[in-house]
């Protein structure tokens, strides 16, 4: 029971049933993307997996342990958070702002010895060091997500659950941290949930992709199973054409399904 | 910019304080120096009873609204918010002014403090009430801005049915905001209160620093935003409570202070807590002083000084703003 379920989660946002009855599981050592059309409710089941939001119906469970049972602070340690747009208040250092990942695990007296070696790992893995010094604000959309992303690995989660991480990324920015979700689960053993909306994107970096639409599952498998043109018809109400690529399927969309 | 503390930056702001709490004592319409302190006369009388206790007001009061704004736009993200958008400082004044206007509050120290505290404990009652137990920073800034319409306007009501002209006349300077002629009474009734405030806010340090990256991110680094509002609303409450209670409203020192240390001891809120508390008591201190030795036949308000101070300010900002936006 190390892995991390969702089990009939449902949520009710106003009128809208966001999430109707989401059974799912993760498990450590795996990349996941989470894909669907705006609206299908990727980002409020990534809220709900992190315990930022009690479902209306169902839970969600850690290590066998309900989430809701989990005191915030452990939780925190366990799961690492990266929201859709990362909000940045102050002009810190980008240093500053990846001990900040370290909270978790900090009391009054500030970072500890291990807590700044953390830090100097994340900046490491995700080849920031050179901008640690630099204010975020003055970072370019690339360095920054890259600093983003070490604030959520600075508390060596054992998840790592971000919402459209890859948003905005040239295409080697995108490669570079594809390559860093898969090392920290294919090398770490952290479970990686990811939501995406580049379907090729998702084809890189899962070994396992969801397909989300109306808040309901509507195919979870293999990126070859999940992204085949049935599923990607149903899902986005489009006509599409999947082939095998070099890194994984190709996907030309022909034209509205109608 | 740096993120360090610049501790011998803060060594001479002490040292500053400490020189100005010396000068503070030295100066005023009657200039008592350094070898008459303990002369046993009248002038003893001058530097114990009257000078001391305002000396004291000036730097907590400077202290306490300095750390209160910068706990505040630290909780707000915001860095133009001031506390006194929270409407605990209105409502505050809104309870002292009631004293006086049903004349009692000139009497006694003691029920003009009273009746300011009580303000501020209802409206800091109020602002924890109205704002909830979940709500997000703009909510609860509403419920501060709702507050602050409410008890603004109540003090224009006593203005306006005030039963003597006399009444309008104490409640008007009052209300200017003064330390002039106050006494240990006040110091007492006073310190614990924002030495408590203060300390409040000094644990709120952790979580001012996670809610820079927003307030999911916080919650989610197993922070308890909902928690530290709580606590933030309860330090403020106290500390500018307890303030505007003794020495009517002084605004302005609790919003620029952040912003000039900030390029000093770096952005993190929590880093700009105490620095600030130190900056404020040395303007507030400092005004204190330059109001008393205004060549004027009446004695320039502190509360007055202090907005005039804040005009400039507010045009070095602006003009900085245009630099880096332009």
């Amino acid at each position: 029971m190390s892995g991390l379920i969702a089990t009939d989660v449902a949520v009710t946002l106003g009128t809208k049933a966001v999430l109707q009855g989401v059974t799912l599981s993760f498990a450590p050592g795996q990349v996941t993307a989470i894909i669907g059309p705006n609206g299908a409710g990727k980002s409020t089941l990534l809220t709900c997996l992190v315990g930022l939001r009690r479902p209306d119906r169902g839970t969600v469970s850690v290590g066998g342990t309900s989430l809701a049972a989990i005191p915030a602070r452990e939780r925190g340690q366990t799961i690492a958070y990266l929201p859709q747009t990362p909000e940045v208040a102050w002009p810190v250092t980008a240093r500053t702002l990846v001990g900040l990942g370290r909270t978790p695990f900090t009391g009054a007296r500030g970072l500890t010895a291990v807590d700044i070696a953390a830090v100097d790992r994340a900046l490491r893995v995700t080849e920031t060091e050179t901008l640690a010094e630099r204010i975020v604000e003055t970072l370019s959309g690339g360095e920054r997500a890259r600093v983003l992303l070490a604030r959520a690995l600075a508390g060596e989660p054992r998840w790592l659950l971000a919402d459209e991480p890859l948003h905005g990324l040239d295409p080697r920015h995108q490669l570079d941290a594809s390559d860093l979700f898969r090392r920290m689960a294919h090398e770490d053993g952290r479970g990686v949930v990811v939501t995406l909306h580049d379907l090729h994107v998702a084809a890189r970096v899962a070994d396992r992709i969801v397909v989300l639409a109306d808040g309901q599952v509507l195919c979870d498998g293999p990126p070859v199973e999940a992204l085949a043109s049935e599923v990607l018809e149903r899902a986005y109400g489009v006509r599409a054409r999947t082939v095998p690529g070099q890194s994984g399927p190709l996907i030309e969309i022909l034209g509205r399904h109608d | 910019m740096t993120d360090r503390t610049p501790w011998g930056l803060l060594l001479l702001v002490v040292v500053l304080l400490a020189v100005l709490c010396g000068l503070s004592l030295v100066a005023g319409k009657v200039w008592i120096p350094w070898d008459a302190w303990f002369s046993h006369d009248l002038r003893w009388a001058i530097i114990a009873e009257l000078r001391l206790p305002r000396t004291i007001l000036a730097v907590f009061v400077g202290a306490s609204l300095a750390m209160c704004g910068a706990a505040f736009q630290g909780y707000t993200r915001n860095p133009m918010a001031d506390p006194g958008i929270l409407g605990v400082s209105s409502s505050a004044s809104f309870g002292a002014v009631l004293t006086l206007y049903m004349g009692m509050g000139a009497s006694s120290v003691w029920l003009l403090a009273t009746g300011g505290m009580l303000g501020a404990l209802i409206g800091t009652t109020l602002l924890i009430l109205m704002s909830g137990a979940t709500s997000s920073v703009l909510t609860f800034l509403l419920a501060g801005l709702f507050l602050n319409t409410i008890a603004s306007s109540l003090t224009a009501l006593a203005l306006n049915l005030a039963p003597t002209p006399w009444a309008v006349n104490e409640i008007v300077n009052w209300l200017l905001g003064s330390l002039a002629d106050r006494s240990f009474d006040e110091v007492t009734f006073a310190l614990p209160f924002m030495v408590i405030g203060m300390g409040i806010l000094l644990f709120t340090g952790r979580t001012l620093d996670a809610l820079t990256l927003g307030e999911s991110t916080a919650r989610s680094m197993g922070v308890h935003v909902n928690r530290a509002r709580l606590l933030i609303v309860l330090g403020v409450g106290l500390a500018v409570g307890a303030s505007v209670a003794v020495t009517g409203s002084i605004g302005f020192v609790g919003l620029f202070t952040p912003h000039m240390v900030r390029p000093f001891v770096g952005s993190r809120p929590s880093a700009t807590l105490i620095p600030s508390a130190l900056v404020g008591a040395v303007i507030v201190l400092a005004a204190d002083i330059a109001v008393r030795v205004f060549p004027s036949t009446v004695e320039l308000k502190l509360g007055v000084a202090m907005a005039i101070l804040g005009g400039p300010f507010f045009l070095a900002r602006l003009m900085n703003v245009r630099r880096t936006v332009a």
